[in-house]
């Protein structure tokens, strides 16, 4: 009884450790796990969008009838996620290491920096992950706004990069429009 | 029958009666199950009537929510409102609302909700600051247990706002949404039920939604 016990135990572990590298085999190449953040001490803005597939799929089959590019365009996306974490006396060195940590993550991982804007207060980082010419599997923006704020967006997915210009037209999202014309340039 | 084991009501003198008192018995037995069937029938409806007017209770899901933020800030909370309507509370205020002139919009708006739940809670005394990271963990926590994902969280000094979503939702027909906002001592829990596709025929034919009438985003 108690080996039968042992080889249970021993079962459920291996299918556990199966499964969480299973899991993490199978986090789509556009997927970048920025951590868990926390809040700033003081108080300041903290906000955190997740949308899994399920809920992108279920819009874009709404989106069908009136937005036919729109909805391909959501069809091909896996998640959104969106962190804004406000800047405090107690955070900013800690987030502005983060995006500096992450940038080199992602450089050293093969994806390429489109958009580098740098004015005095602000620093804006948009990173792609390609596969060829044919889609755009994920998209990566960081934002530190001077005292302001810190931005880290992942977009997953399998965009075509014709598309992400067209929405940005036509929803006059100027960070997209840079994206679709950055794509095209290539 | 053998005399000395009669039932009452039977006479021994009498050969018939036996007959009598069986038949008795069958012409008896309908009765109860016609009364077993009337309980039935009237649990039955007593439960459809809970199921369908939300019975103006809040639902399980909302309760676990409620709890869960309750609990973690270890606070007093006073109850100002805590209302549940159904299917059928609605569908009555749909009919009564038909004699109504509505706006088009707020007709469209009403008939895709399906139930609706709200609560509202004061805290009760002056308390320490609330811990919204701690808040919204635990309410994180009790909601995952039970199969909701948190699609937004927004946290500021005084304000803590949460919705949740099934993570086996499918159909937009039937979409079920919880939300936590905490807006310095006062708490609202609510939650919903509702058919998007009506809402979205809405939103996308509102002039805002065209290029025209959309203003850009701009970093």
């Amino acid at each position: 009884m108690k080996q039968f016990t042992r080889h249970t135990l021993m079962l459920a572990v291996i299918s556990a450790l199966a499964t969480t590298g299973i899991c993490a085999e199978n986090a789509p190449p556009g997927y970048i796990d920025f951590g868990k953040f926390s809040p700033p001490a003081s108080g300041g803005e903290f906000v955190e969008v997740h949308i899994k597939s399920n809920l992108i799929s279920m819009v874009a089959r709404l989106a069908e009838k009136h937005e036919p590019e729109v909805a391909e365009l959501l069809r091909g996306l896996h998640l959104v996620r969106v962190n804004v974490i406000g800047l405090d006396d107690g955070n900013r060195a800690e987030m502005e290491k983060r995006v500096k940590k992450l940038r080199s993550e992602l450089d050293a991982q093969g994806w390429e920096r489109i958009v580098t804007a740098q004015k005095k207060d602000e620093d804006v980082g948009v990173y792609l992950k390609t596969r060829g010419e044919e889609a755009v599997e994920g998209v990566v923006v960081t934002v530190i706004q001077g005292n302001h704020e810190a931005v880290f967006i992942n977009i997953v997915g399998n965009i075509k990069p014709e598309k992400i210009a067209v929405i940005g037209e036509r929803f006059n999202i100027e960070p997209l429009k840079k994206i679709g014309q950055a794509v095209e340039k290539k | 029958m053998p005399w000395g084991r009669e039932r009452w009501g039977e006479t021994p003198s009498s050969p018939d009666l036996p007959w009598t008192g069986i038949r008795a018995r069958e012409y008896a037995r309908p009765t109860r199950t016609c009364a077993r069937l009337k309980i039935g029938i009237a649990l039955v409806l007593a439960l459809l009537c809970v199921a369908l007017t939300g019975c103006f209770r809040v639902s399980s899901d909302v309760r676990v929510l409620r709890d869960s933020v309750m609990n973690s800030a270890a606070a007093d909370w006073n109850e100002k409102i805590e209302i549940g309507v159904g299917a059928l509370t609605l569908n009555l205020a749909r009919a009564g609302l038909a004699f109504v002139d509505l706006d088009a919009e707020a007709r469209t708006a009403l008939q895709s909700v399906r139930g609706a739940e709200v609560g509202v809670y004061q805290l009760r005394h002056r308390h320490k600051p609330l811990k919204h990271s701690a808040m919204l963990s635990a309410a994180d926590k009790a909601m995952a247990s039970r199969g909701w994902d948190r699609i937004v969280g927004v946290m500021s000094q005084r304000e803590l706002v949460a919705i949740y979503v099934r993570n086996d939702v499918r159909s937009a027909r039937n979409v079920k949404v919880c939300l936590l906002a905490l807006n310095g001592r006062e708490m609202v829990v609510a939650s919903a039920r509702s058919n998007l596709e009506p809402l979205m025929e809405l939103a996308f034919n509102r002039p805002e939604w065209h290029p025209t009438g959309r203003s850009g985003i701009h970093f």
